[in-house]
């Protein structure tokens, strides 16, 4: 049975090919865009799994990471992070908010799989 | 300049200048679309001809991105006003230095921690002038006098029984409030968690700087007039605790002004603002959060009552 993904990301190339690939590998995916109704997505979809990008319109991805962990009935996701920026400030931002694991852009196609499969146990 | 210190130049000047980083982020975004769909192109057989077309225009969309974004980047980091990067000012040789030490000295917590400084000062090679090895002197001598004041054993409890907040530890311990933010600045973070300071001096000069949680601190620019801190600057008798929101950062600040010679008739006072920084304990708690910025030409606030001088950010790009 596959499990569900939510990847929320605001570049459509990247939507298309993460989505693709996760697809590929089994996964069902949904995606959303903006950051300003995020967390209203993952309390709606309930996914085994929350790709998140840093900087969103509208919205960052820590404060929407800070929202999903403070809901007691979304904390337990496993929420992978994705930034541009590899600087110490932002993994220490990541760290802080509760990531489960944080991936600097650009990454490869393989890394991503490994990544997700490492958060949600198959 | 060897390709390791450019790489340090480059992302420090990353973390300052948000254009530069802005641009960056683009550059970077269109390469990792580039990348994952050349990969799918190239790794997935059988890959459906609708699929192929549609990643084959993605992958030209992202080139020609790419290609306009990387230029762009080239243009911007060749005219910009930088080229003081790689120069350190006694102040840069004393905040490495603390760095390399997070902050905190076990050596000087202890009963004798006078006689230690001076190894502390000649084992380091972050201190390359005499300015800055004698602005660590005060600092480490100061550090010592704080200990003793308030020793790791009193503000630990302190901390367990009161949280970081610095006016009940100042008051059970019976500390002043300047002493008390400097030992929570340069505590552990095991023991009292993350927290920033910023001081100044009487012309706003910066004079201590440790960032924190995301809050951007300027090295050398003059910051951002509408931090608490040069509100104490202007009115000492009127502490001060709110929160700011300094792009994605959140923090508490807390501002006091430490008094070192008082006011006579014959001659002015002398007093440093100190702006300790703690993790934001949100609106419910502390109010509504003030936007702030770190300097002002580097600050995406437009609409700005205190600015002082345009962000290089409406220079266009």
């Amino acid at each position: 049975m596959g499990k569900s993904v939510l990847l929320i990301e605001d570049e459509r190339n990247i939507i298309e090919a993460i989505g693709f690939i996760l697809s590929r590998d089994g996964w069902e995916v949904t995606t959303h865009s903006n950051g300003r109704d995020a967390v209203e997505a993952v309390r709606t979809r309930r996914p085994d799994l929350v790709i998140l990008d840093v900087m969103l319109p509208d919205r960052s991805g820590f404060d929407i990471l800070k929202d999903i962990r403070a809901d007691a009935e979304l904390a337990a996701t496993p929420v992978l992070m994705l930034t541009a920026r590899g600087q110490e400030k932002d993994r220490e931002m990541a760290r802080r908010a509760g990531a489960s694991r944080y991936m600097t852009k650009p990454f490869s196609n393989a890394e991503m799989l490994a990544a997700v499969h490492d958060l949600v146990g198959s | 300049m060897r390709l390791e210190d450019t790489i340090k130049a480059l992302t420090d000047r990353v973390s300052h200048d948000p254009h530069l980083a802005a641009s960056l982020h683009e550059v970077i975004s269109t390469v990792t679309a580039i990348r994952s769909t050349a990969s799918i192109l190239a790794e997935t057989r059988a890959l459906e001809p609708e699929w192929q077309n549609r990643f084959h225009r993605n992958l030209d969309e992202d080139s020609l991105r790419l290609a306009t974004g990387a230029e762009a980047l080239v243009r911007y980091l060749e005219a910009a006003p930088d080229a003081r990067a790689d120069i350190k000012s006694p102040h840069d040789e004393l905040h490495a230095f603390l760095e390399e030490h997070g902050f905190h000295f076990p050596a000087l917590e202890s009963t004798g921690g006078a006689a230690r400084i001076e190894a502390l000062i000649s084992r380091t090679g972050r201190l390359e002038t005499d300015a800055a090895r004698s602005l660590a002197r005060d600092l480490l001598t100061r550090y010592v006098r704080d200990a003793a004041r308030l020793p790791l054993s009193v503000i630990s409890g302190a901390i367990a029984v009161h949280g970081t907040a610095p006016g009940a530890i100042a008051d059970v311990t019976g500390t002043d409030m300047a002493t008390v933010f400097r030992r929570l600045a340069m505590l552990p973070e095991a023991v009292a968690g993350p927290v920033g300071l910023v001081v100044c001096d009487g012309s706003g000069t910066l004079t201590l700087r440790k960032p924190v949680l995301g809050f951007d601190i300027p090295r050398s620019a003059g910051a951002c007039a509408l931090w608490p801190l040069y509100e104490v600057l202007a009115r000492p008798g009127t502490p001060l605790r709110l929160r700011l929101r300094q792009g994605d950062a959140r923090v508490l600040a807390l501002a006091v002004s430490d008094t070192l010679v008082p006011a006579r008739f014959d001659r002015p006072g002398v007093a440093h603002p100190y702006m300790l920084l703690l993790p934001d304990p949100g609106r419910e708690v502390a109010g509504p959060a003030r936007e702030v910025g770190m300097t002002c030409q580097l600050c995406p606030l437009s609409d700005c009552e205190a600015r002082r001088e345009p962000s290089i950010l409406e220079s266009g790009f």
